[in-house]
């Protein structure tokens, strides 16, 4: 797969990431409260690669995303982003260094400016960041279109007179502008139909292909994620519980969430309707304000035992491609 | 045997007067329900299935008016009832449940005050009574500390208890008919299958009558017995559950059980529908799927396509079937 050609090398790099808002209430705030959205997260993610980070609303995956744009300053930590720790860089140097770094966006609906027309929409990062000529400007704007599958005629309208899909492809058009190495996509299909989800991936997919691009995916929808990824991270209460290639993922999860999560995804095919479940998920997520102590699941963990719900286990490695943190792995 | 029509929608039309003129988000549509059967309305944005779950409920509203057809519930013409008796049957004998749990709910009232409002609307009891009900049904739906949650604000729930909440609602007067319009599509994939079980066992266990509204075929394999497909407003495919996923006829249904990512399967590129879902406004001449057919046969593109049996219980709108059974196959 695309691994392969691309010599493993690691083009992001994140290292003990913290964001703890502060939530304080009362006279003063002398209440100390922190929101734990990003807890100690470390991944390191492969040029050419498309990274998954699952999980399920409030658990810290656009967070994640965010602060990796720089969109977010984290608490603690270090992001290398091309061998550049990017907190360490000035405002000048971070803008330049931005642009190797793009994010396309969950709804499509209002990440784009409904009083600029398309082909403004495409070239602002263009007249923001390179020094192209009149002509320049409209060759590569009008190549983009091409790339992702927008008529040029359509340059003059304004994004409501588009579908869903379509503006999709401009807010991928967009990111690609500059040429980046990594993109950041934010649950781009969420919010389209499932003929048109298709449509984006296999769009998302080409383009992956053609400009050997990385991809950091964040999602809900499993079935998507194992379609285009290649490694894969599920995230719970802003930790990172279960890592591995796609393959080793989805064949055997060790995390018990992990397996409760793709064991409740509905299976298309009515007459495996009456399976049984071997891991429900109970309950909903506890409050992340006042995470529980110990490993973070052990509320709604059938296997949870004392140590569970004392000792925080680490993310260790099982196998050289699959690292879980669980004191029981199933 | 006993099974019998619940429900019935014949050649529903539901018209919208915009300033581009006229349309028609539903046309023609036409399915039956049985009684104790869960119904599937499948469909991608756009295509009237909302429409029609709001045309049985009675909520149709300006700009939109219902043009034609019939909706016969239990035999009786909906169409025909006065807005009184329209008003009586809401809620009692048929109950809907939205999309959207958290705006859905009324955010100035308690849960418990909303659930306990039908009650006494439609039964003849006292609050006391109304509330002890309003928090049993709570503890049906799955809600822990209901009597906690019965006086607490639609804002302080996740979505998940909200549904929750709105299940219990629905189910306030026993009604006969549940609509759930994309019950679980707001939610998370653990939420959504503890939802879906709850609806699963109303369907099983008390064998309530379900038409659901979704676009989500894992959604449908779990829990329909019946599916209609709906395309530009009008119904393309109608079968059985097992028939329509062992050989789904039309090819717009092929398409979108094939563009769907499956955990089962692994593919290397999904088979996408290309273009998109036509402009109400301009309506292609022919099939309505036409123009993103992979299969168009010429005859397609000027000329609509009738219902077609192709097996029992199965029938598709589609020219590729329409020779086959009056052999006219290869002129």
């Amino acid at each position: 797969m695309n691994v392969m050609n691309s010599k493993n090398d690691v083009l992001l790099e994140v290292r003990g990431l913290k964001k703890y808002f502060d939530v304080s209430e009362g006279w003063f705030k002398k209440e100390h409260k922190y929101l734990h959205a990003v807890d100690n997260v470390n991944l390191k993610v492969r040029q050419g690669e498309t990274f998954s980070i699952v999980g399920e609303s409030g658990c810290g995956k656009s967070t994640l995303a965010n602060i990796i744009m720089n969109l977010i300053e984290p608490t603690e930590g270090q992001i290398i982003f091309d061998s550049i720790d990017l907190l360490t860089l000035s405002k000048d140097d971070l803008r330049k260094k931005r642009a190797d770094m793009q994010m396309v966006f969950q709804n499509p609906f209002s990440s784009l400016n409904p009083r600029m027309r398309l082909f403004d929409i495409i070239a602002e990062p263009l007249r923001t960041h390179r020094n192209l000529t009149k002509a320049e400007l409209s060759d590569r704007v009008f190549e983009l279109m091409n790339i992702v599958g927008l008529d040029r005629a359509y340059a003059r309208r304004y994004p409501h007179e588009f579908s869903g899909g379509q503006r999709q492809r401009i807010g991928i058009a967009r990111a690609l502008a500059l040429n980046p190495k990594l993109i950041i996509c934010d649950e781009p299909v969420s919010a389209l139909d499932v003929s048109i989800q298709a449509q984006i991936l296999n769009l998302l997919m080409n383009l992956q292909k053609q400009y050997n691009l990385t991809y950091i995916f964040i999602a809900h929808g499993l079935a998507v994620v194992k379609h285009i990824s290649d490694t894969v991270a599920v995230m719970y209460m802003g930790k990172i519980v279960e890592k591995a290639s796609k393959n080793s993922l989805f064949s055997h999860q060790y995390h018990p969430y992990t397996k409760g999560l793709i064991s409740s995804v509905p299976i298309s095919n009515p007459r495996m309707r009456n399976k049984p479940q071997c891991v429900q998920l109970e309950g909903e997520l506890p409050n992340p304000v006042n995470p529980p102590p110990g490993c973070r699941f052990h509320t709604r963990c059938s296997f949870a035992t004392d140590k569970c719900k004392s000792e925080e286990p680490a993310l260790r490695n099982i196998t050289a491609e699959h690292c879980v943190a669980c004191h029981f792995p199933i | 045997m006993t099974e019998k029509n619940l429900l019935e929608v014949i050649d529903l039309k539901v018209e919208f007067n915009t300033d581009e003129g006229r349309v028609l988000p539903v046309d023609g549509v036409s399915f039956s329900l049985n009684d104790g059967e869960t119904t599937a309305i499948v469909g991608e944005s756009g295509c009237g299935k909302s429409l029609t779950a709001l045309s049985i409920m009675g909520l149709i509203d300006k700009p939109g008016r219902i043009v034609g057809g019939k909706i016969l519930f239990e035999g009786k013409d909906l169409l025909c009832l006065s807005k009184r008796e329209r008003h009586a049957m809401r809620g009692k004998e048929l109950a809907m449940i939205f999309q959207e749990p958290m705006s859905s709910l009324n955010p100035v009232f308690t849960v418990g005050y909303q659930i306990a409002e039908s009650i006494l609307l439609h039964q003849n009891v006292d609050q006391k009574e109304a509330k002890k009900r309003s928090i049993e049904l709570l503890k049906r739906t799955g809600i822990p500390r209901a009597e906690k949650v019965f006086d607490s604000y639609p804002h302080s729930l996740s979505g998940g208890m909200c549904q929750r909440a709105m299940i219990a609602i629905a189910l306030s007067c026993n009604p006969k008919l549940l609509i759930a319009d994309e019950p679980t599509t707001a939610l998370d994939v653990s939420i959504q299958s503890q939802i879906l079980d709850i609806l699963h066992s109303l369907a099983k266990e008390d064998k309530k009558s379900i038409l659901l509204i979704t676009h989500d075929f894992g959604v449908v394999a779990e829990m329909a017995d019946q599916v209609v497909i709906m395309y530009a407003g009008q119904v393309v495919e109608k079968s059985d559950v097992f028939s329509l996923f062992d050989e789904p006829k039309h090819p717009y249904t092929q398409g979108l059980l094939r563009s769907t990512p499956k955990l089962s399967e692994d593919v290397e590129v999904l088979e996408a529908i290309e273009g998109i879902v036509p402009n109400l406004h301009n309506l292609p001449k022919g099939c309505y799927f036409y123009p993103r057919c992979k299969k168009a046969l010429p005859v397609c593109a000027n000329e609509r396509p009738d219902m077609q049996t192709v097996a029992d219980g199965h029938e598709v709108k589609c020219w590729l079937y329409y020779m086959e059974s009056s052999g006219e196959r290869n002129e």
